[in-house]
């Protein structure tokens, strides 16, 4: 197998699934075709294998890591109750409060000893220590609940510290996590840099997860706040996907992000401060500045791009239209994005326009072939999210030169108002509370009935994509990193 | 047998003595029903076709039932542990379409292969006509299909309907010997031929009324022979080794051996006692399942069924413990009654030694059969407990090592003579209780290992995607 320069380690499906972090990936390898990549998947057996990217010509090797089917490894020796029992104490302290040395000798130590599956999930010795890891972590419990959320996180790390190391020269995970773990390991085990990209965070987008996943048994009583007291099951994932990031971020080289917010979850993730820099999103303004505004006289538009799901909180937008309406009578609010991920909520959806009599206002454009297409033909962008990192869809909107109402999530606020407070430069939309119709109406009423504030909120917006968020400038960057990490060739 | 055995336990709770005997009847008839059908059947064959003591006829009759008997048990043994998977696997999931499917194709294995070895032994190893041969083939076939149809029956509780079925076929039997008297083995043949019609009828008319007459092929029937390759190892080596000691006996011992039709070998003295001591264990079997089995399915449908009620380790090892000391408890009292009804058959045989159709000199042979029953049955009793907690390894120790212990110690022990025959499967059934417990008592401690993992198909599913790496273009 030959060396690539840049091994990346993708959790969330490229090139297997559609979808933002896959469209990045995929995107940012074409951008460096100077550069060769090994790419390691991490997925989960169950997950379909038909490659939804063609992989570019820079890409050497495909690895897959599927997380829940661990290596069997060497059988155990028969008096090898002890080694067992410690090995799996040292997984319970790793994944409920892990950190970069501890997690660097234990995959020496299982380098050494070839223990896995069998070993330590399978065997008698295991099963003992699972009992005492389970009186010792959650006695009380349902028994099959902490086996499978056991079974799984164990499994799923032995995976990750058996799959033999793709052989490059900087090793570059795409979220803390399980790429994070891997990014780890290779890095002690072949002293090669390892550098970290977070879109969202792995943590706050876990967290989000588990707030609402059904799969997790809790007395009612545990409550399902994702802002409240978290229940003793989903507590361990939670502790276990915060010791992931601290041992990612305990033996990364450098960590990026996009925004500055997010710097400030992975400081309190334990990231160490000196290794933090911010690289934008960056987006081909070629494809976005030569659209022309539609002069034709038309209706005043209000676009949303975005899946009809919760985290979209589409419901909201909904409410804000009838609200807006009653000040911008003949207002047309376009969505655009599948309804197919999650019908039951599209279907609410729907039955909330009905049920606000918003026929003649609210219009589902589904799929759409080309997005940019509408940006000429629209006031103003909506997102309602109630979770994102950098969303495209505004960048892209304001690349066009249209202004946007956002809610104050991942950098939506340093996009519409800049880096600092908004400055001599203004703003380029307004930035208003998560779930909140009243205010959402309010903005975009104000941008839609005030041409001249609506015209100088799109130059600002332009302005702003133009000079931050080039991609030919962001790939640059990521170009400089890997300059600056990038240990002297062998062969150079 | 639970679901069976919850109505039995409420009839023994009758009030009357008469009442509280009868369930027990029932029962046995219910558990041993066809062996005890083809027992009176081949008694009563021997009643009403042949006057004569020296029936030659009916010498030859009853050899052949044997050697299909032994030819049966072990080609349907591994045929049927996998089948009653098959079925049990496709009721839970309610799946019936390719359980008729399953009956045929485990048939038709059986009977290739039956007839494919034995035919040329009939043929070439006997005297007997081809006619004859013929009829010895049928029943072989006939045979076969009934003893493979029990378990697709079973599997739905329809004991009694097992049982009725025997009991008509065999009273055909009867009636027809007594309408068309012969001794001749083609005449006994054909009239048990005819009685084994009826039951493979009646059978098989259950086994379509509940699971239709259509064939849907199903590769799920391989694979879970392939996937649980014990069950047939198991059902194999628990057959032999009820039959290895007779086989060893018919073929090595030195004096004692009949030899009918030229080539057919048995050996009365030796088969009849232990045939006698084997009966015995009936009684101990019904009170197996109408109590013993009742009662544990209530601990274990506690135990497993908890796993599904969100229960803490706490709980289930609470519930794991009281199921482990009631396990040990009814293998104790088990064995207790196995000797108490031992020791009344041997102090009953002393008067009931014509009756048996004994002689004075087999009497060592039945004490140590009756010993040997005892400790076997008691190792069954432990067997079945292991494959009730699914431990099929743990099944699969005890019936291999009771098979090579009494072949080897049947076979040992010959030398010293006609005193010590019988003592080798004692010392095996001894033996294989020992190991028995031991692996009982070994495993029990660890049913929650094994619920989680060992036997949790969940963690064992299908094809999945598998890990590497590829060359990307």
């Amino acid at each position: 197998m030959t060396t690539a320069d840049i091994c990346l380690l993708v959790e969330g499906g490229y090139p297997y699934l559609l979808g933002g972090v896959s469209s990045w990936v995929d995107s940012f390898i074409r951008s460096l075709p100077h550069r060769s990549f090994h790419v390691v998947a991490f997925s989960v057996s169950t997950q379909p294998r038909r490659r939804r990217f063609e992989l570019p010509d820079n890409v050497a090797h495909l690895t897959d890591v599927i997380l829940d089917d661990c290596p069997p490894g060497v059988p155990p020796r028969r008096r090898a109750a002890g080694q067992i029992d410690a090995l799996i104490d040292e997984m319970r302290r790793l994944l409920l409060a892990g950190a970069g040395p501890a997690w660097v000798d234990f995959v020496r130590e299982l380098d050494r000893c070839g223990l896995a599956q069998r070993a330590l999930l399978d065997s008698r010795a295991a099963w003992s220590a699972f009992e005492r890891v389970y009186d010792a972590t959650v006695p009380g419990a349902p028994l099959v609940d902490f086996f499978w959320t056991w079974r799984f996180l164990a499994s799923s790390m032995l995976a990750v510290a058996s799959v033999p190391i793709p052989p490059a020269r900087i090793y570059h995970a795409i979220s803390t996590g399980y790429p994070g773990l891997l990014g780890a390991r290779a890095k002690a085990l072949t002293g090669n840099p390892f550098l970290i990209t977070e879109h969202g965070i792995y943590t706050n987008e876990r967290r989000i997860e588990l707030s609402v996943a059904d799969w997790i048994y809790e007395s009612p009583a545990a409550g399902f706040d994702v802002t409240g007291r978290t229940g003793e099951l989903r507590g361990i994932w939670l502790d276990a996907f915060n010791s992931m990031a601290r041992i990612s971020y305990d033996c990364a080289d450098l960590i990026t992000t996009q925004f500055r917010m997010n710097q400030v979850y992975q400081l309190h993730d334990g990231a160490d401060e000196a290794k933090l820099r911010i690289i934008p999103n960056g987006i081909e303004l070629d494809r976005f500045a030569a659209i022309a505004p539609d002069r034709e006289p038309r209706r005043p538009t209000v676009l949303l791009v975005g899946r009809l799901v919760p985290i979209k909180d589409i419901r909201t937008f909904i409410q804000a239209a009838a609200l807006l309406r009653r000040r911008v009578p003949d207002v047309e609010a376009l969505i655009i994005g599948p309804d197919d991920e999650d019908p039951a909520y599209a279907a609410e959806c729907r039955h909330l326009v009905q049920q606000l009599e918003l026929q003649e206002t609210v219009r589902f454009l589904g799929r759409v072939p080309d997005v940019r297409a509408y940006f000429g033909r629209v006031d103003v962008l909506a997102l309602t999210s109630i979770s994102e990192a950098q969303p495209l869809a505004v960048l892209e909107a304001g690349a066009a030169g249209v202004p946007a109402v956002t809610t104050d999530v991942g950098s939506c606020r340093e996009i519409l108002e800049g880096p600092a407070e908004p400055g001599p430069d203004g703003a380029g939309g307004f930035v208003v509370d998560a779930c909140d119709p009243g205010a959402t109406a309010d903005a975009l009423a104000r941008i839609l009935l005030d041409p001249a504030l609506r015209e100088r909120m799109g130059e600002v917006m332009r302005a702003r994509v133009h000079t931050v968020f080039d991609q030919r400038r962001i790939i640059a960057r990521y170009d400089e990193v890997y300059e600056s990490l990038s240990p002297v060739r062998a062969d150079a | 047998m639970a679901g069976v055995g919850f109505a039995l336990e409420r009839m023994t709770k009758g009030r009357s003595l008469s009442s509280t005997a009868g369930a027990y009847v029932y029962a046995a008839l219910l558990v041993a029903g066809p062996w005890i059908f083809t027992v009176l059947g081949i008694g009563g064959v021997g009643v009403v076709a042949c006057a004569a003591a020296d029936c030659a006829g009916l010498q030859v009759f009853r050899t052949i039932i044997i050697y299909n008997s032994l030819t049966t048990a072990i080609l349907t043994g591994p045929l049927a542990f996998v089948c009653t998977r098959f079925v049990s696997d496709r009721i839970w999931m309610k799946r019936y379409d390719s359980i008729t499917f399953a009956f045929v194709a485990a048939f038709a294995i059986f009977a290739a292969v039956a007839l494919l070895t034995c035919a040329p032994f009939y043929l070439f190893l006997t005297d007997l006509s081809a006619a004859e041969v013929a009829a010895v083939l049928q029943n072989l076939v006939l045979m076969g299909a009934a003893w493979l149809l029990i378990p697709f029956i079973g599997a739905t509780r329809g004991y009694l309907a097992i049982s009725i079925a025997f009991a008509v076929g065999i009273a055909v039997t009867l009636v027809l010997l007594v309408l068309a008297p012969g001794e001749s083995p083609g005449r006994l043949l054909s009239a048990f031929n005819a009685g084994l019609c009826i039951i493979d009828f009646a059978l098989a008319w259950q086994l379509t009324r509940e699971y239709g007459l259509a064939l849907v092929p199903d590769r799920e029937l391989l694979r879970t022979a392939i996937t649980y390759w014990e069950l047939p190892a198991i059902g194999g080596t628990f057959v032999l080794g009820l039959w290895i000691d007779k086989l060893i006996m018919w073929f090595a011992a030195p004096v004692g051996v009949s030899v009918v039709a030229q080539g057919l070998r048995t050996m009365p003295n030796y088969d009849t006692p232990m045939f006698w001591a084997q009966l015995a264990a009936i009684p101990i079997f019904a009170v197996f399942f109408v109590h013993v089995e009742t009662n544990f399915f209530r601990l274990s449908r506690n135990f497993y069924g908890s796993l599904t009620r969100e229960v803490s380790r706490g709980r289930l090892v609470e519930m794991k413990v009281r199921m482990s000391n009631f396990v040990f408890a009814k293998i104790s009292g088990l064995f207790l009654s196995l000797a108490v009804i031992a020791l009344i058959a041997i102090l009953i045989s002393f008067i009931a030694i014509e009756p048996l159709g004994l002689r004075a000199s087999q009497m060592s042979i039945l004490r140590a059969g009756l010993a040997a029953m005892v400790f076997h049955t008691a190792a069954v009793f432990c067997f079945i407990f292991m494959l009730y907690f699914d431990l099929k390894r743990c099944a699969l120790t005890i019936s291999a090592t009771f098979l090579l212990l009494n072949g080897t110690l049947t076979a040992a022990l010959m030398p010293l003579g006609f005193a010590f025959f019988g003592y080798g499967t004692l010392a095996a059934s001894v033996a294989t209780l020992v190991v028995a417990i031991g692996v009982l008592g070994r495993e029990l401690p660890w049913l929650d290992f094994h619920a989680f993992v060992t036997n949790n198909t969940s963690l064992r599913a299908g094809p999945r995607r598998r890990p590497g790496t590829t060359r990307a273009s």
